[in-house]
């Protein structure tokens, strides 16, 4: 089981929402025995208007849960989606790791920060928010220079998971096995509609591709 | 005849039952021998143990204070009556960035130790507190005793625990 205490360094605070603008930005960690969580949590205030972002994401282990989708009690990436725009759209993806050993895992965890400073730093260009609340957030230097060599580590990961039918979404009750690229893109690419996540998507999308 | 074993037995009360293990363990060696030969083993494994965990056995962690955060690693907690804490800095982050570590003992002593004890009081939160399983409740004092003693912790601390419990009911302070 790995210990993701030391990564708490490369962010100025934890677990507290900060609000900027309409957006609130939540970095969430959590370390017990046999779980962990880090994740990114972004949540636009609902003024009841047509438009409305949320989401989350991020790389955890649960506690085991029956009739749960996927395997909780495995390593796991997991991403939340909440869209409201014509049509809202909503759906939760998983991605199993069923290589848990520890030392993999850490890497991924690095990645993963990697993907949070990268998803942080677009979303708050294209929303046109003050760049320098991403120092607020993250600490977005020390990430790069320090962890940017496990973001492949991640991607890599997350493409085995796809390639080994360990990607599932649930949208509401119905769940699904992602096996192609077509359905990749329905439910996370451009057909779902979802931009934020690129920093993400879109090298897996690449890797897929290119292996298909 | 008048023993080791005998003059022991003065002092801790051994069964029968525990004195005739004794006697088929030790074989053809003296009371004595078989005695100082089990401490001498028993000294080496909890050197051994000693000796892995100050170089294995590591758990890090963060300290955040200000506008900086200080990783530090420390030796997981193990019942070895020899065990102590070894509490070693990683580095110091300012703002992200990171900066010269300071050193314990420099001229600047007095906020060293300061900060040693800070992330000792860490380690000893996150490794000593969950191995407590009382509720704070008074007539848990026996098995809350008895926690105390399986882990090797002193009476003194005990008591002191004791103590700061009795002073919180008394400000009515209450337990779940």
């Amino acid at each position: 089981m790995i210990d993701i205490s030391t990564l708490e360094q490369y962010f100025p605070q934890i677990n507290k929402p900060l609000i900027f603008n309409k957006y609130t930005f939540t970095i969430m960690f959590r370390q017990e025995e046999d779980t962990f969580l880090i994740n990114l949590k972004i949540k636009q205030q609902d003024n009841k208007e047509e438009h409305l972002i949320g989401f989350r994401f991020g790389i955890g282990k649960d506690k085991p849960q029956k009739n749960a989708s996927h395997e909780t009690d495995k390593p796991h990436f997991e991403i939340d989606i909440y869209k409201r725009e014509k049509e809202s759209f909503s759906a939760t993806v998983y991605f199993t790791f069923q290589d848990s050993e520890d030392e993999k895992i850490f890497e991924c965890a690095k990645g993963t920060i990697v993907l949070i400073d990268k998803i942080i730093t677009q979303f708050i260009k294209h929303e046109k928010i003050d760049a320098t609340i991403i120092g607020k957030i993250i600490y977005d230097k020390a990430v790069l220079d320090e962890l940017s060599q496990f973001e492949p580590t991640l991607i890599e990961a997350l493409y085995t998971c796809y390639k080994n039918s360990d990607l599932i979404v649930r949208e509401g009750s119905n769940s699904v096995v992602i096996k192609t690229p077509h359905n990749f893109k329905k439910y996370l690419g451009i057909d779902a509609g979802v931009k934020d996540l690129d920093p993400l998507f879109l090298p897996l999308l690449k890797k897929i591709e290119k292996k298909e | 005849m008048n023993t080791e074993l005998d003059k022991v037995k003065s002092t801790i009360t051994i069964s029968l039952g525990l004195k005739n293990r004794l006697r088929d363990a030790k074989g053809s060696s003296s009371y004595e021998e078989y005695i100082a030969q089990l401490l001498r083993t028993r000294n080496e494994v909890n050197k051994d143990n000693y000796i892995e965990l100050q170089k294995f056995q590591r758990k890090e962690k963060v300290y955040s204070f200000d506008n900086l955060k200080i990783v530090f690693s420390y030796n997981k907690y193990n019942q070895s009556p020899n065990f102590i804490f070894d509490i070693q800095i990683g580095n110091i982050r300012q703002d992200g960035q990171n900066i010269v570590s300071i050193g314990f003992g420099n001229d600047e002593l007095q906020s060293g130790y300061r900060l040693y004890f800070e992330l000792l009081t860490l380690a000893i939160q996150s490794e000593i507190e969950p191995m407590f399983k009382h509720n704070g409740r008074f007539e848990d004092y026996y098995s809350w005793q008895k926690e105390f003693d399986l882990l090797g912790i002193s009476k003194k601390s005990f008591e002191n625990d004791v103590m700061e419990k009795l002073n919180d009911f008394k400000n009515g302070v209450h337990y779940k």
